[in-house]
Order: structure tokens, then C-alpha cells, then sequence
């Protein structure tokens, strides 16, 4: 077991001396890619992955362009079906009156909204109902 | 109780306690003109909100209740979209579609009167609409619920 040990030790350290100048400080899969051409692909991709995230969070895209996106990531069926969902979810939330609203005016669904981040009397207002006209020929 | 009309006073200072980041731009004594920052799902809007009291010539949208016009980003018409095309919810304004009004609440339900305070009806009805508007423009589908005037009922989606 012991020696067992040490060659893992022996290993680890080899492929630290290796792959430590790509930032990454340990394995993030139990599967190394072949080389180092295949290492510097996966190592693209996943920063890559990681700017994509970064957009998603953030606040400058719109939600049409944070699905294309998703779209690009997962495949528009996927990427469709939970953008669906979220709105879907919003919109009821919206709808039965149990969302919250926050300081800034973001809408939380009831199950994310904790006390402590809305204002509170303008976080559950009474209901309403969206009205309007159509179109002109609708 | 008799309901009390508010004043333009008490709508003011009801706005700066809950929306403090809207800024007046003008309040005689009869009426008054927000800008201020509102966020959406994803994005945050600038939006304006007039509101004069009534009056006995009341022809202004803004003297029968608060009008609301999102400046921006502006507003984007959908013709496509599976429902509430080209914009879901607004009372259509020429020239400009983009700046037509919300539709927030039931007029004819009686659903804001004014004796509300815009700061805990109005401003969070918005709201409720950018997020929806933004699960619109993402989906075509308006998820928000509401009628039209020649609708007898809400609808449930």
C-alpha cells in the first residue's frame, strides 16, 4: 500500500511539473486528455465554457440572446425547453401574486425570494391584471 | 372609510421611501414626472412615469392614472410572436409604438384608483411586466396572464 502511495505521490507530482503552467492546480476529470495538444483543446474549451457562463450571468444580454446562447451550449432543444420553464415560472409567479419584488424591481418567484433582499411594502403588492389594446387589425 | 384622494405630495414621498433611485423631474402641485432605473429579468430599463390628479377635463391618460412609457432599451415589436403580438399589454400609441403605454392593471375592474399610492401599485406592476415582457420576447408566449377590453374575462395565460 505503501509503495502503491509513493508511485501515486511520484505521478502527481510529475503531472504537476507538466500541467501547472495551465492554471489548473488538479485533475477536474478522471479521464486526462491523451496529450498535450488534446490537454490544450480541453483547457480551451473549458474557458470558453467558462465566458459563455460569465455572459449568463451577467446582466448585458437580454434573455432572447442569453437562449441563443444557451442554444449554442446545450442545443436549442434544451436551451428552448428552459427558457420556457423560466419564463413559464415567472409568469405564474407573476399571475397568482406570489412573487416578490426586489429593491432594484427584479421579480422573485416566491420559492427564491427571502425577506431579508425585498422591500417591504412594495415587495407583494396587491394583484392586478394586464390589460390593454390590440393591435389595430388583430 | 372614505377613500381619500392621495396628493401629489404624498405620491412624491412615497416614491423616495420605496424607489429612491427615481428621480422627479417635476411636481407642481397637480402633478408629477418620474425617470428611474427598474430591472427586468435579465436587464434593467429606464423608465417614465406621469401622473397628474384628476381633473374635470380629464382627457390626459395621465390625470386618470399613472401612464408609464419604458424609454429604455427601447421596447421591440415582435410581429412573429405566437401570442400578443406585436407587444403585449400596452394601450398602442402613434408615432411611436415603442413608447406606448403599459396597460398594468384593469381599468375597467377598477383595479387602481387614486387613492393608491403609485410607489406600492404602480412602480411593482412594472415590474411584473418587464419580467414578463423579457419571458416574451425570449419565448413569443406571454405567461403574465390579463385581458382586453373586448375580453369578458382574465385569461389564464
Amino acid at each position: 500500500v505503501r509503495r502503491a502511495g509513493q508511485q501515486h505521490q511520484r505521478r502527481a507530482r510529475r503531472h504537476y511539473r507538466l500541467y501547472a503552467h495551465r492554471s489548473i492546480r488538479g485533475p477536474v476529470t478522471d479521464r486526462w486528455p491523451a496529450d498535450l495538444t488534446a490537454q490544450s483543446t480541453y483547457i480551451d474549451d473549458l474557458k470558453l465554457f467558462r465566458q459563455q457562463l460569465a455572459a449568463l450571468m451577467s446582466d448585458e444580454l437580454s434573455l432572447p440572446n442569453k437562449s441563443k446562447l444557451l442554444g449554442v451550449m446545450f442545443g436549442e432543444g434544451p436551451a428552448r425547453a428552459v427558457v420556457e420553464d423560466y419564463a413559464a415560472r415567472i409568469g405564474d409567479s407573476v399571475r397568482q401574486g406570489t412573487r416578490r419584488i426586489a429593491p432594484s424591481g427584479r421579480v422573485l418567484p416566491a420559492a427564491v425570494a427571502a425577506p431579508a433582499i425585498v422591500t417591504p411594502a412594495a415587495a407583494q403588492p396587491r394583484g392586478h391584471t394586464f390589460h390593454g389594446s390590440r393591435w389595430p387589425g388583430k | 372609510l372614505a377613500r381619500q384622494v392621495k396628493t401629489i405630495r404624498e405620491q412624491v414621498r412615497a416614491m423616495k421611501q420605496h424607489w429612491p433611485s427615481f428621480a422627479l423631474a417635476e411636481a407642481p402641485d397637480d402633478k408629477a414626472v418620474w425617470f428611474g432605473p427598474l430591472a427586468g429579468l435579465e436587464r434593467t430599463y429606464r423608465l417614465m412615469i406621469e401622473y397628474g390628479l384628476p381633473t374635470r377635463a380629464a382627457d390626459a391618460m395621465c390625470r386618470r392614472f399613472p401612464v408609464v412609457r419604458v424609454l429604455l432599451p427601447r421596447l421591440e415589436l415582435n410581429f412573429d410572436a405566437a401570442e400578443e403580438a406585436p407587444l403585449p399589454h400596452v394601450y398602442f400609441s402613434k408615432p411611436d409604438p415603442t413608447l406606448s403605454p403599459l396597460c398594468l392593471f384593469d381599468v375597467e375592474a377598477g383595479e387602481w384608483s387614486h387613492d393608491d399610492l403609485i410607489a406600492l401599485t404602480t412602480v411593482p406592476w412594472a415590474a411584473d411586466w418587464l419580467a414578463c415582457y423579457e419571458g416574451w420576447l425570449a419565448t413569443g408566449r406571454w405567461f403574465g396572464g390579463g385581458r382586453h377590453a373586448s375580453m369578458p374575462q382574465a385569461k389564464a395565460s
